[in-house]
């Protein structure tokens, strides 16, 4: 344990808030995971990490701060990340444009605002890197207080509208003809998305925020043929990798975000891996193997 | 269990505009309890149209439909639509897809689960597909995963069943089946609407047929179609369907 070097986790108010930040992310990434990949969300989820640069940039204009942790901070970056959400649901909404025509018109403006806003305040491209990147160390108790309260809503989403979630990931149509809301339910994960994506720059910065919201539910996917079992493996994957990462981060001096995420990238290639093995052994068998269907 | 004493569903003057375009026009029609209804017509002749308003997905621009006498109470629907928009590597198995269509499921925390389990596994059974339980959805022939919607359909006890080309691409043999099954269901009190194309085997199977292209054009039980409401709804451009009454629908496919 001393390799790991384990207790200093709890030696340090700062890694014990870095500890309970990463878990904390991890948790609500693992809730949402499974229902972003599912319906298709991967690229909006991309698409709104990126655009929360523009609401950053805002923020950064109006407050004439710098990228500090404050309410209003975060205030502004999300309001203006839902109102990116909510551009790009307005655009793809009926046959007006195809989604991902939507999100990449959307995000790449978004982005281009953030940079031009950035540019004109000069100074503030300091802060990029942390924004890019994370810097979890820095992260300070009204984070981890927003982080907890992003879980417990992200918690309340998935297992309040369970019912209903199976539906609409199945089919839309379907689900809206057996009365679920399925506008209600796309504008939450939407939105739940956004607060995710802007709360987790601090532990894993955008660039790498996406791989959070995709690759435990593509873990879940690979792993099980029923929700709860795709759930438990995302939620075990992304909390697991997120502990894991800080640990190595902590023993061998490395930045934590991209080793989270390169081991959350190593169980899916081990899902993934393991899933082609299983279909490759069941063709290998034979007809015998293969229920008729 | 046939019983018609009362109306299930009211149809009144109903008008559906779509896009500057009028897709249902005047749309009067009653449907009884345990009817088994056919709905015929042409492509872009508002049948699945008509179902989505009736489902509710769609608001009609003027008239108005009524779901039920008070005798019946409110009726519980279930939907096996014309295509689905799961993807290739939608994970779940045919059973977990059935067992979503449970009212009140829960299964996450498992206290109805064997119950949901048992009465899926019933469900799959009565459709033929016990043995693709575990199979997942995509992986499943076109004349199954309709099968498999059908039992979806079912885990809600429907009192209604709506059903939107159920059997397109289904080959001969699973057509009969799956319509002998709908008309078992028609039995035991459920009204079934059926969207289809095949008039053979609408008319070898439903009480009554609507044919519908814009306006209803014609209506009536489905012994009494005949080639002049089939042209009245599609335009005199169906000639190869012609209508062979008193054959089995095997009979009518060897004929044309």
């Amino acid at each position: 344990m001393t390799f790991l070097h384990l207790d200093t986790f709890f030696k340090y108010g700062f890694l014990e808030r870095a500890l309970g930040a990463a878990l904390l992310m991890s948790l609500s990434c693992g809730l949402l995971s499974p229902f972003v990949v599912l319906r298709r969300l991967s690229f909006a989820a991309d698409g709104l990490a990126h655009a929360s640069l523009g609401g950053l940039a805002v923020g950064i204009f109006l407050l004439h701060s710098g990228f500090t942790p404050t309410l209003g901070g975060y205030g502004i970056t999300f309001l203006f990340t839902c109102g990116v959400a909510a551009a790009i649901a307005y655009f793809s909404t009926g046959n007006r444009l195809q989604a991902d025509t939507a999100v990449g018109a959307c995000f790449v403006a978004a982005f281009a605002l953030g940079i031009l806003l950035l540019t004109i305040r000069r100074g503030s491209a300091g802060y990029l890197e942390d924004f890019f990147f994370g810097s979890i160390l820095a992260v300070d108790p009204l984070e981890c207080w927003l982080l907890a309260g992003l879980a417990v809503l992200a918690a309340l989403f998935c297992f309040g509208s369970w019912r209903w979630l199976g539906q609409w990931t199945f089919d839309e149509e379907l689900a809206r003809a057996s009365g679920v809301r399925t506008v209600w339910l796309r504008y939450a994960l939407i939105l739940l998305v956004a607060a995710t994506v802007i709360l987790s720059t601090k532990v894993v910065g955008i660039l790498l925020v996406t791989a959070m919201l995709i690759l435990p539910g593509a873990i879940g996917t690979l792993s099980g043929r029923a929700m709860p079992v795709i759930l438990l493996c995302s939620l075990a994957a992304a909390m697991s990798c997120a502990t894991g990462g800080m640990v190595v981060s902590n023993t061998a001096n490395v930045p934590p975000g991209p080793v989270i995420v390169l081991l959350v990238f190593s169980l899916f290639l081990t899902a993934f891996f393991l899933r082609r093995r299983r279909d490759l052994r069941i063709w290998r068998q034979g007809p015998q193997a293969v229920k008729e269907i | 269990m046939h019983t018609k004493d009362c109306h299930v569903l009211t149809v009144d003057k109903l008008t559906l505009d779509l896009s500057g375009r009028r897709i249902l026009r005047d749309i009067d029609l009653v449907v009884e309890r345990g009817e088994f209804l056919g709905l015929i017509g042409p492509n872009g002749g508002g049948k699945t149209s008509l179902l989505r308003v009736l489902l509710g997905i769609l608001a009609p621009t003027a008239g108005n439909f009524r779901w039920s006498e008070p005798c019946c109470g409110r009726p519980r629907i279930g939907y096996v639509p014309q295509r689905t928009g799961v993807d290739r590597d939608y994970p779940l198995s045919g059973l977990e897809i059935v067992k979503q269509g449970a009212p009140g499921a829960r299964p996450l925390f498992g206290a109805r689960s064997g119950e949901l389990n048992r009465k899926a596994d019933e469900l799959l059974k009565r459709v033929g597909l016990s043995e693709q339980a575990g199979a997942m959805f995509v992986n499943l022939s076109g004349g199954q995963q309709r099968r498999l919607l059908l039992a979806r359909a079912l885990m809600n006890d429907p009192n209604v069943l709506l059903l939107d080309e159920p059997t397109a691409g289904v080959d001969l043999q699973g057509q009969e089946q799956f319509c002998d099954l709908l008309c078992e269901l028609s039995r035991q009190g459920i009204t079934v609407i059926l969207v289809s194309h095949d008039i053979p085997l609408i008319t070898a199977h439903a009480n009554r047929i609507a044919c519908l292209c814009v306006g209803l054009h014609w209506h009536g039980p489905a012994s009494a179609l005949d080639q002049k409401a089939v042209d009245g709804a599609y335009r005199g451009e169906l000639e190869r369907y012609q209508i062979y009454r008193g054959q089995t629908h095997s009979q009518l496919q060897e004929t044309l």
